[in-house]
């Protein structure tokens, strides 16, 4: 009766096992995407760091969103993504190949990093186990999150040999394992600056960033914007940059009143790059973040200023970590006392360099000297300023360091759903609240908050 | 001489199956599908005209050629043939458990073109919901609840014996997928059954009716017989002619004070919000008192391209106008022919509705053929086959596209759909009120086009064979093959840049061969039947996806015009599930009867070690009135009974297996990801046991029927796809879990209140009440039954302590005696975290079905009704969001206050309450606060209704006005389907909808369509 039953039940459609390059196109796309395309990247990230503004729909700009928005981020995150790096690291085992273990290790860790800087509390240590055995994983605290990261980017810089990658697969760094180290040292380094001066770190802040910024050899950075770890996109979808997909079939967004009035008050040659003119002529006009539907729309589609052409590109690379940021990181960290990070002013300005040759601009004769780094507090403002117009692009990092320092100092709108406080974090999904709830309930208290935008995190606190 | 005559019943319809004889002869023949019969007798002959439970009649022949003449009801011996389980045919009294028939005839009364509707109200117990207005549009049915958390919850249809598929497939496959918000519906498989080649159908309510149809049979059947010329002797040709109107069923209830835009402000420019708010799709503009504002179709200066104001003024009818009187014209004819050695008919059906939206159709032709021939004496072959061709040129449904509106748009207006003087071999340009979320609609219907054309074939053959009297044997092989072809064509429009283009080719196949050994065999006062058989099912699936995003020269439709790279998909399953059973009917001196079936599967989807499971059902039944002797005129029969069943189900193919799933490619690069299922090599088969216990009673000389049945069912290990939270890296997991028990009470009451003379007056009534109860989920919390894209985010879930289908989401905040709580700015809050809010399922159902018979007149109306349940009315919300609903006037000047309270902390830490005093000025922010689109409980309405379903008025003309014209049994009928909504609790829209057509994920209204009021005529006639 069952003759040929199993040879009927064999599923003719998809593979039951594959090599781990396969896998790779699809989670490194996810990733990305999720960090600069969707709710997320479209809106959460630029309007909440006021790169950009809403003209439309402004709801989401005064902190008011349907709740898909705190959903997808980590449902892509997740399962779309981190699945698919936790198979490379397991494949990487079984197929005893260190290097594509170590990109899995590093992506994955990349992502960690992104969902528990959006977050807070995240299931880290007993996360993407579902086929394992475990489909209800405890959260791991925030700063036990990022100790673990920083363990994790060790070892799988550690790990890399000279093992052969494939580089059509690898379409983030084409097989260039130094690329990986270097990524893996500069996402460490975003890290630790970040646990520096915290008294409860787990980890020696100070002394893991010595470790890697005093042995370039063994624990490589970015060392310019060649180095850029970055996605380049394809020209047309499905594989473009979600801003140039967005905006064929949306006109919704604008640049923020607050970025354009800074960077025309500095003379600043990014404006030309980052906001375009308005349609209608005149001269660069930003929108002011979360006025009403009506007040926003009564500005006028043509006689508000789009963001730049070069980011609504299809081929627009999606930055992850830059050699800008890079050399802000070591700025701050200097400030801070961490002597291996060398001279603050020397990183300040280096960052402020390269972010403009990374838009082929030209640092005019004078800007380092009208922008000349100070000292104190005001110093820790002029470099955390000048990083967040260099994280245009990069606009959920700019809202973390935002959401972080307090600097730039931001004008919460009139209109807004927080109680007139920025957003420190987006609520859990109701997919946690609903099947994983006594985890759920525990991160809350973990935290000290309830499940809102108020509660602030481990890094800010 | 040649005789030609009809045999009719009391209420005027043919009979068909009755004998006509020549007394004391042996010559006779049988009255065919309409109740027509030819003979041959001599003047002097007497006729004898009988059929079964009728009061049988002689004539004398004379010098009749054409005789016409109606049977009356035979009080005692009410023995009623019905057809159960494998086609089986028995009498009805015979029976353990519930089954209900309906005739042909009743199914054709009112047109429905979707067979599924024609169910609707008649049968107790069975819920019908139609997805939309659309033609050619889905419709569910649901036995006696939902049995299943996660799988297929519809019964199983079969037709002649075979089983066919229901399917919709209307998800459009693939990872990125043809979405852009729009749902489109190919209808349900059964609906293309032509109902004018149906002769019955019986409702197998539950397990215990269906247990020998096996793993599918849990949701009950659906058992189709279609006509055959069984009976007929000679030449019989049958016509019917049907012509329907369709007008929508129910229209929102518009405000037309005000038109587009906010804060009492318009002005068009561009209709991007390059104007004043023209970019707005809400209507808080200014008020509609003839004011002078540019608008869309106001004359352009064409030097200075400035337009000139024209009056602002209230379009009342604008969407009430734009719908068309939508169209079905039917035309079938039928021939049937037999002789003693054989018989056949033939049947041709054309079926062309016209939508209510312009430039929506759908069309159907069926060519049915039954045939039987008897090879020998004690050998007989049949075959039936239906070749069906349906399809659409255009199934577009403006989804929401009135409740986001400008209330003051003419839509006459916008017929010229184009800006004038545009190339149309590029494309087009649009010419709209509003060019920043939507088309312009008659540009939509005519340039974003959903067609599909469906080929199928359901037949099959069988050989029955006869070796000695009490000895059957019959061998069967049947198929149900389809291909449906589908496109969509869309051009460059809002939110689709450059024209896409899908093609979606889906081939789906069932084939059942099966064998039944049928002994039947006497021994004085006990009769044993024994039935043993087998079957051999193979399903076939495979479908091919192409879609190109966007197109390179425009209006060309080929996949090879794509601009961007393509989204391929295509898929194939297989499975097979063969099956042997037993069945013994036993019964003592014809009034009591005990049943036993046993049947075991073996399944291809499941595991090696969990493929073969068994299950057995019995029943039995007695007679009281025969049993104990006590027949009287009051109580002339009354009869238990009572039954046991357990039914095994299987799974889809491939859920044991983990696999990678293909992605879009990035680029050329080739990529996988991995599965967002967890997949499981351990699933059992999950179990559904049915009791079930009943009377029937005839009372008053047999002037009333009663019927009450009480049944339980349990399904329990279900195979569920159940969320997991998805910090797991996984979506959902296969699991064996959860138990889910319906239990409920139906009551089917007909009678004949009136029996004067040749008027007549018959009820039928119907009711069923079903409480359905998750009881375990195997320690999950919820199970989500709606995965996809969720709408507003509400879960609809089954949850343990609740009945299926809750919908779970956001409400509310309300004090201790349930005002609302208003916040310091004058507007309702809403809870932060999510509750049930509602659930789909109705407390109970019933019908009342009237006819009226005088003579040759004929008047019957059906009404039906719904308890308890609610809907999600998403364009209600929302049109009272965007201000074009009628309840948004109030606080337009001036202002309003929310009435509720407002939520004070005392210093104790406690909370006191005091009423609401906040003026919110503007009527646009109380509104879009009020109802808040991420407020689940603001789009929450009971969806109780009561409807006039059907009525139906007919003539059967007496056959002598047609002298010797060959019309004869002419029937004209006028019929209407959906005639009034008498009462509802959902205001401005149907409440009864499908937004997700005819799957699971039930309760969801999105601004379709409404259903079709219709009103038709019809014709019918032998030759």
């Amino acid at each position: 009766c069952e003759k040929n039953f199993d040879t009927i039940n064999a599923n003719p459609n998809d593979p039951t096992s594959l090599p781990p390059e396969l896998l790779l196109p699809h989670g490194i796309k996810l990733a990305v995407n999720s960090v600069q395309g969707g709710s997320l990247g479209l809106d959460v990230g630029p309007l909440w760091a006021q790169h950009l503004a809403r003209i439309q729909y402004t709801e989401v700009d005064q902190y008011n969103f349907t709740t898909d928005v705190q959903d997808t981020p980590w449902r892509d995150l997740y399962i779309e993504a981190n699945a698919d790096f936790q198979k490379i690291i397991d494949l990487g085992k079984s197929t005893n190949n260190e290097n594509y273990q170590a990109i899995g290790l590093i992506m994955r860790s990349y992502v960690f990093s992104q969902l528990t800087d959006v977050y807070g509390d995240i299931p880290y240590k007993e996360a993407l186990l579902g086929t394992k055995g475990n489909v209800l994983p405890k959260y791991d605290a925030q700063k036990t999150v990022y100790a673990g990261l920083v363990a994790d980017l060790k070892t799988a810089s550690d790990l890399i040999n000279t093992k052969a990658v494939d580089k059509t697969a690898d379409i983030l760094l084409a097989g260039n394992m130094t690329g990986w180290k270097k990524f893996a040292n500069s996402l460490s380094l975003r890290l630790l600056n970040r646990m520096v001066g915290k008294t409860d770190s787990p980890i020696d802040a100070k002394a893991e960033m010595a470790r890697i910024l005093s042995d370039p050899t063994k624990y490589p950075v970015l060392t310019g914007n060649a180095d850029n770890i970055q996605l380049t996109y394809l020209a047309d979808a499905p594989n473009n940059n979600p801003t140039n997909q967005n905006r064929k079939t949306r006109d919704d967004h604008r640049v923020s009143k607050t970025l354009a009035d800074k960077l025309t008050a500095l003379k600043d040659p990014r404006l030309a790059v980052y906001v375009a003119l308005p349609a209608g002529g005149g001269t660069y006009a930003g929108v002011p973040n979360g006025l009403p539907n009506a007040d926003a729309s009564a500005l006028g589609l043509t006689k508000t200023s789009k963001i730049g052409d070069y980011f609504a590109r299809g081929i627009t690379p999606g930055v992850l970590v830059s050699y800008a940021e890079l050399n802000f990181i070591k700025a701050e960290a200097a400030l801070n006392g961490v002597t291996a990070a060398g001279d603050a002013a020397k990183a300040y300005e280096e960052g402020i360099r390269a972010s403009m040759t990374q838009y082929s601009l030209t640092l005019p004769a004078d800007y380092l000297t009208v922008n000349k780094l100070g000292t104190g507090a005001a110093a820790l403002t002029q470099v955390m300023e000048q990083k967040w117009l260099a994280l245009f692009g990069q606009s959920v990092e700019a809202w973390t360091e935002v959401r972080r320092t307090g600097i730039p100092a931001l004008k919460i709108p009139a209109t807004n759903y927080n109680d007139g406080v920025l957003p420190q974090r987006l609520p859990y999904p109701s997919n946690e609240e609903n099947l994983n709830t006594d985890n759920f309930k525990a991160a809350l208290t973990s935290m000290g908050g309830s499940n809102t935008m108020k509660t602030k995190l481990w890094w800010s606190k | 001489q040649s005789i030609k005559g009809r045999v009719l019943s009391a209420n005027g319809a043919g009979l068909p199956g009755a004998n006509v004889l020549v007394k004391g002869t042996n010559t006779g023949a049988s009255t065919n599908a309409e109740g027509g019969f030819t003979i041959s007798a001599s003047p002097t002959d007497r006729l004898v005209i009988s059929y079964i439970g009728y009061v049988s009649q002689e004539v004398v022949v004379g010098n009749r050629t054409e005789l016409e003449l109606t049977l009356a009801e035979d009080a005692s011996q009410l023995s009623e043939v019905v057809v159960t389980a494998l086609g089986i045919e028995r009498d009805k009294k015979a029976l353990g458990y519930n089954i209900q028939e309906l005739k042909g005839s009743e199914l054709t009364q009112a047109r429905p073109t979707n067979l599924v509707n024609a169910l609707s109200g008649k049968i107790a117990g069975v819920q019908v919901t139609g997805s939309n207005g659309q033609p050619g549009a889905s419709s569910r049915i649901l036995i006696r609840g939902a049995n299943s958390i996660g799988s297929n919850n519809q019964p199983l249809f079969v037709v002649d014996g075979i089983p066919i598929d229901n399917g919709s497939y209307n998800t459009a496959p693939g990872s990125t997928g043809n979405t852009n918000n729009v749902t489109v519906d190919y209808g349900n498989g059964a609906s293309a059954i032509n109902p004018d080649d149906i002769d019955n159908i019986s409702v197998l309510k539950g397990a215990n009716a269906a247990a020998l149809y096996g793993s599918r049979a849990a949701n009950g059947v659906i058992l189709i017989t279609t006509k055959s010329g069984k009976g007929s002797k000679g030449l019989g040709i049958s016509g019917n002619l049907n012509t329907t109107f369709d007008t929508p069923f129910r229209l929102p209830n518009y405000q037309n004070d005000y038109g587009q835009g906010f804060k009492g402000q318009f002005a068009y420019v561009d209709g991007k919000g390059g104007g004043t708010n023209d970019g707005v799709d809400e209507s808080w503009g200014p008020k509609l008192d003839g004011r002078l504002i540019p608008q869309f179709n106001s004359p352009v200066d064409p030097t200075t391209g400035v337009r000139t104001a024209t009056p602002w003024i209230a379009r009342p009818d604008n969407v009430k106008n734009f719908h068309e009187v939508g169209m079905t014209n039917t035309q079938n004819i039928g021939i049937t022919g037999g002789n003693d050695k054989g018989d056949m008919r033939l049947s041709f059906t054309n079926l062309y509705q016209s939508g209510m939206y312009p430039n929506t159709n759908y069309r159907r032709q069926n060519v049915a053929l039954n045939a039987g021939y008897n090879l020998a004496k004690n050998l007989t072959v049949r075959t039936a086959v239906n070749y069906i061709r349906d399809g659409s040129d255009n199934r577009q449904n403006l989804n929401l596209y009135w409740t986001w509106f400008g209330r003051q748009v003419d839509l006459d207006d916008l017929k010229q759909y184009t800006e004038p003087g545009t190339d149309p071999s590029q494309w087009p340009v649009q010419r709209n009120w509003n060019l920043n979320y939507w088309n312009n609609p008659y540009f939509a219907l005519n340039k974003l086009l959903y067609a599909n054309d469906k080929d199928r074939i359901v037949g099959n053959v069988q050989l029955i064979y006869k070796p000695l009297p009490w000895l059957t044997v019959m061998g069967r092989t049947g198929t149900d093959v389809s291909l449906d072809r589908r496109n969509t064509k869309r051009a460059r429009s809002v939110g689709i840049p450059n024209g896409d283009f899908a093609l979606d080719n889906v081939f789906t196949r069932e084939s059942n061969s099966d064998f039944l050994v049928t002994a039947d065999k006497t021994f004085s006062d006990f009769r044993a039947t024994i039935n043993l058989g087998g079957n051999r099912r193979y399903n076939y699936f495979e479908r091919q996806y192409m879609y190109a995003p966007e197109l390179k020269i425009p209006n060309l439709y080929n996949i090879g015009n794509a601009s961007v790279a393509r989204t391929n998909y295509n898929r194939l399953t297989e499975k097979s599930v063969n099956s042997l059973y037993a069945a013994g009917t036993f019964s003592f001196r014809d009034y009591l009867f005990l049943d036993i079936t046993a049947r075991n599967d073996w399944s291809s989807t499941l595991p090696a070690g969990n493929r073969s499971y068994f299950y057995p059902s019995f029943s039995g039944s007695a007679v009281l009135t025969d049993a104990l002797g006590f027949q009287s005129s009051t109580l002339p029969y009354l009869k238990v009974r009572a039954s046991w069943a357990q039914v095994g189900n299987d799974t889809d193919p491939y859920s044991t297996a983990q696999v990678y799933q293909a992605e879009d490619p990035w680029g050329a690069t080739t990529t996988f990801s991995e599965n967002n299922l967890i997949y499981n090599p351990n699933l059992r088969p999950e179990i559904t046991r049915a009791t079930e216990a009943g009377v029937e009673a005839r009372l008053f000389g047999n002037r009333v029927n009663l019927e009450v049945t009480y049944y339980t069912k349990t399904t329990f290990d279900q195979i569920l796809r159940a969320n997991v939270p998805q910090s797991s890296g996984y979506f959902n997991t296969i699991i064996n879990a959860g138990e889910i028990r319906n239990s409920g009470w139906e009551v089917e009451l007909s009678g004949s209140p009136v029996k004067a003379g040749p008027f007549r007056w018959d009820v039928t009534i119907n009711y069923a009440r079903n409480r359905s109860e998750v009881v375990d989920l195997g320690g999950l919390p919820n199970y989500q039954i709606n995965t996809g894209a969720l709408l507003r985010n509400v879960i609809l879930e089954a949850r343990p302590g609740y009945a299926y289908g809750n919908f779970y989401g956001t409400y509310y905040r309300r004090d201790p005696s349930g005002n609302l709580i208003f916040d310091s700015k004058g507007y309702p809050v809403m809870s932060s975290d999510r509750k049930v809010i509602g659930n789909i399922m109705p407390k109970w159902t019933g019908g009342i079905q009237n006819s009226f018979t005088y003579k040759f007149l004929t008047f019957s109306t059906l009404f039906d009704m719904r308890v308890g349940g609610q809907l999600f009315a998403h364009s209600v919300n929302i049109g009272r969001y965007t201000g074009v609903l009628a309840e948004t006037l109030p606080g337009r000047e001036g202002g309003i206050v929310g009435e509720g309270v407002v939520e004070i902390k005392n210093a104790d830490g406690t909370f006191s309450y005091q009423p609401n005093t906040t003026r919110v000025a503007l009527p646009e922010d109380y509104y879009h606060n009020f109802y808040n689109r991420n407020n689940n409980e603001a789009y929450m309405f009971d969806a109780d209704y009561v409807k006039w379903r059907e009525a139906r008025f007919s003539v059967a003309l007496p056959n002598k006005w047609f002298g010797r014209t060959p019309f004869r049994g002419v029937t004209l009928s006028v019929v209407g389907r959906n005639l009034a909504l008498l009462y509802s609790k959902v205001p401005h829209v149907d409440p009864e909808t499908s937004y997700y057509g005819d799957g699971n994920v039930q309760g969801f209204e999105n601004g379709n369509l409404p259903s079709a009021r219709s009103i038709g005529f019809n014709l019918g006639f032998n030759l």
